[in-house]
C-alpha cells in the first residue's frame, strides 16, 4: 500500500535510481544505468518524475529519457485510477496515436514504493505555451485528426478491462452518473439533478461506442517538433460515446482558453466527420454543446467524491478543496450551455 | 471573544502575506503550485465566510416558498446546522426538479431554474477569477 513515504521517495533523487533499476531488472533488462532523476510538475493527479536511462532489453541496447508516473499516497489522490489499466491502454493505442510509448509497469509498487509506470519522454512543449508563441496555426484540424484517430481504434484492439457502459447505452450511464453524483455527495446538489433531467430530455442521435479519453484537453496534449499534437494521460479512458471527448475539450477550454474547435468549428467538424464517418445529425455544434455538459461527469464525479471524503473527515488536502471549487465554475458553464441549447432548439429535440 | 478584525479580513491578510513574503522565497515547483492554490482558496474563503450563513438561510426560505415546503423556526445558527438544513432544502429542490421534468411542467421547471441561477450568482461571487493552478 502506498503511503506518504512513497511521495518522499519519488521526490528523492538519491533513492529512486536504485528503485527504477530494480524495476527494470525485474522486467529482464540488463546493463542498467539510471541518472538525472528529478520530480516534474504538471502531473495533475499522479506523481511525476523524469530520468535518463541506458539498458539492454531483449538483446537491444537502449538509451533515452523516461517519465515515471506513480500514485500519490492513499486518500491524497483527487481521482482514483489504476496504473495497470493505464499501462495496457497506452500499449494498445500507441500504434494508432501520437503518444509516448509505455515501457515498464510496477503494478503493485513493490519496486517504486507506489504503483507506477514508466513511459518514454517526448521532446514536446505544453500546448498553451506553444500557442502563445506560435499562434493556433492549423491545430484545430490536427485536433480533429487526433480525435478521429482515437475514436476509430477498433474496439477489439482495446483491453478487455476497459469499463463498458453498464446499461449498454453510454448516454444512459452518464446521465445516471449525473443524477447519482447530485444525490450521493456530502450535500445535495440540485444543479446536478437539473442537468441530469435536462440531458435525459434532450438526447441526440446515437453513434457507435469507441475509446473515450475522458480528460481530452490541452492540459493532456503536447506539440512536438513537427507541430503535431501528442496526446497523453489515459488513466480515465473507458469505452463510451466518443462525442464525450469533444464536449469535454470545449468545457475545459472555457476555463483554459483558447478553444481550438472554435477557431473554425465547421472545418473541425468536417474533418472529424470525414475520419469517423459520423453524419451531420450525429455531430454538429449543438450536439457538441450537449456533450460539453454530459462529457465532464466522469472527472466531475471523481472530484465530488474526493470532496465528500474530505467533508466526512476521511481525508484532507489543499488540492481536493481547490478542485472542488472548480465545480462552481462548472455549474455556471453547464447551466449556460443548457440555456444556449434551449434557445437554439426552441423546445425541439435534435 | 474578539470579533475584530473579522475572519474574512484575517484570511485575506494571510493570503497577502503568503503571496508577498513566503512565495518569493520558495523555489520548489510543487510548493509554488500549492501556494498558488492556497492563495486562491484563502481569498474565496474570505468572501464566503463573511456571508455564507446568511446566504444559506435566505436560499432555504426561497426554496421552501417555491416548492411549498414549510419554513421551520431555527433553533441553531451553528454553521454545521445551517449547512445541514441547506442540504435538506437542496435535496427537496432536486426532487421537485425531477418531478417537474417527469410531468413536463415547463412553468415549474422555469421557476425552479431561477433558484439555481440565483445560487450560481452567489457561487460566482465566491469564486472570483478562476486560475487552474497546477494544470499544464
Amino acid at each position: 500500500m502506498q503511503d506518504s513515504t512513497s511521495v518522499r521517495h519519488m521526490q528523492d533523487p538519491s533513492v529512486m535510481p536504485e528503485r527504477i533499476t530494480a524495476l527494470l531488472e525485474s522486467e529482464g533488462a540488463t546493463d542498467i544505468n539510471v541518472s538525472g532523476y528529478g520530480p516534474m510538475t504538471g502531473g495533475y493527479s499522479r506523481l511525476m518524475a523524469r530520468f535518463d536511462a541506458s539498458f539492454t532489453s531483449d538483446g537491444l541496447a537502449e538509451q533515452g529519457t523516461f517519465v515515471l508516473r506513480g500514485d500519490p499516497p492513499e486518500g491524497q489522490a483527487i481521482i482514483e485510477t489504476d496504473r495497470s489499466q493505464e499501462f495496457s491502454v497506452i500499449k494498445s493505442v500507441s500504434e494508432h496515436l501520437n503518444t509516448p510509448a509505455a515501457r515498464f509497469l510496477d503494478a503493485s509498487g513493490i519496486h517504486i514504493g507506489t504503483p507506477a509506470l514508466i513511459i518514454e519522454f517526448t521532446e514536446a512543449e505544453s500546448t498553451l505555451p506553444w500557442i502563445e508563441k506560435n499562434g493556433v496555426s492549423d491545430l484545430h484540424i490536427k485536433l480533429a485528426e487526433l480525435a478521429g484517430a482515437m475514436h476509430t481504434i477498433p474496439i477489439k484492439q482495446l483491453p478487455d478491462s476497459l469499463p463498458r457502459p453498464e446499461s449498454g447505452d453510454p448516454l444512459t450511464d452518464q446521465i445516471h452518473m449525473w443524477r447519482k453524483t447530485g444525490m450521493d455527495h456530502a450535500e445535495h446538489l440540485p444543479i446536478f439533478r437539473y442537468v441530469a433531467a435536462w440531458l435525459d430530455k434532450n438526447r441526440p442521435p446515437s453513434v457507435p461506442v469507441s475509446l473515450v479519453h475522458h480528460d481530452f484537453s490541452t492540459a493532456n496534449m503536447l506539440v512536438d517538433e513537427k507541430g503535431d499534437l501528442v496526446v497523453i494521460d489515459f488513466e480515465l479512458a473507458t469505452i463510451g460515446d466518443p462525442r464525450e471527448d469533444l464536449g469535454y475539450f470545449k468545457a475545459y477550454a472555457q476555463a483554459a482558453p483558447p478553444d481550438l474547435i472554435e477557431e473554425d468549428p465547421e472545418a473541425f467538424l468536417s474533418r472529424y466527420r470525414e475520419i469517423t464517418g459520423f453524419s451531420e445529425d450525429q455531430v454538429n455544434p449543438l450536439v457538441m454543446t450537449y456533450f460539453l455538459v454530459l462529457g465532464v461527469i466522469g472527472v466531475v464525479s471523481q472530484i465530488a467524491n474526493a470532496g465528500s471524503s474530505m467533508a466526512k473527515g476521511e481525508t484532507a488536502s489543499t488540492n481536493i478543496a481547490f478542485n472542488l471549487d472548480n465545480l462552481l465554475f462548472g455549474q455556471a458553464a453547464w447551466m449556460t450551455a443548457t440555456n444556449v441549447l434551449e434557445a437554439a432548439l426552441d423546445g425541439e429535440v435534435y | 471573544m474578539l470579533t475584530q478584525p473579522t475572519t474574512d479580513k484575517i484570511l485575506l491578510a494571510i493570503a497577502d502575506d503568503l503571496n508577498a513574503v513566503v512565495l518569493p522565497s520558495v523555489t520548489d515547483e510543487p510548493a509554488i503550485v500549492l501556494l498558488g492554490q492556497i492563495d486562491q482558496l484563502l481569498r474565496r474563503l474570505s468572501r464566503r465566510t463573511a456571508a455564507e450563513i446568511n446566504w444559506m438561510i435566505e436560499e432555504i426560505e426561497r426554496i421552501n416558498d417555491a416548492i411549498g415546503r414549510e419554513n421551520k423556526d431555527r433553533r441553531s445558527y451553528l454553521l454545521s446546522d445551517i449547512a445541514s438544513a441547506y442540504s435538506d432544502a437542496s435535496g427537496a429542490l432536486g426532487d421537485a426538479i425531477d418531478q417537474a421534468f417527469d410531468e413536463g411542467d415547463f412553468e415549474k421547471i422555469s421557476a425552479l431554474k431561477e433558484l439555481l441561477l440565483d445560487r450560481i450568482s452567489k457561487e460566482q461571487e465566491i469564486l472570483g477569477q478562476l486560475d487552474l493552478v497546477g494544470r499544464g
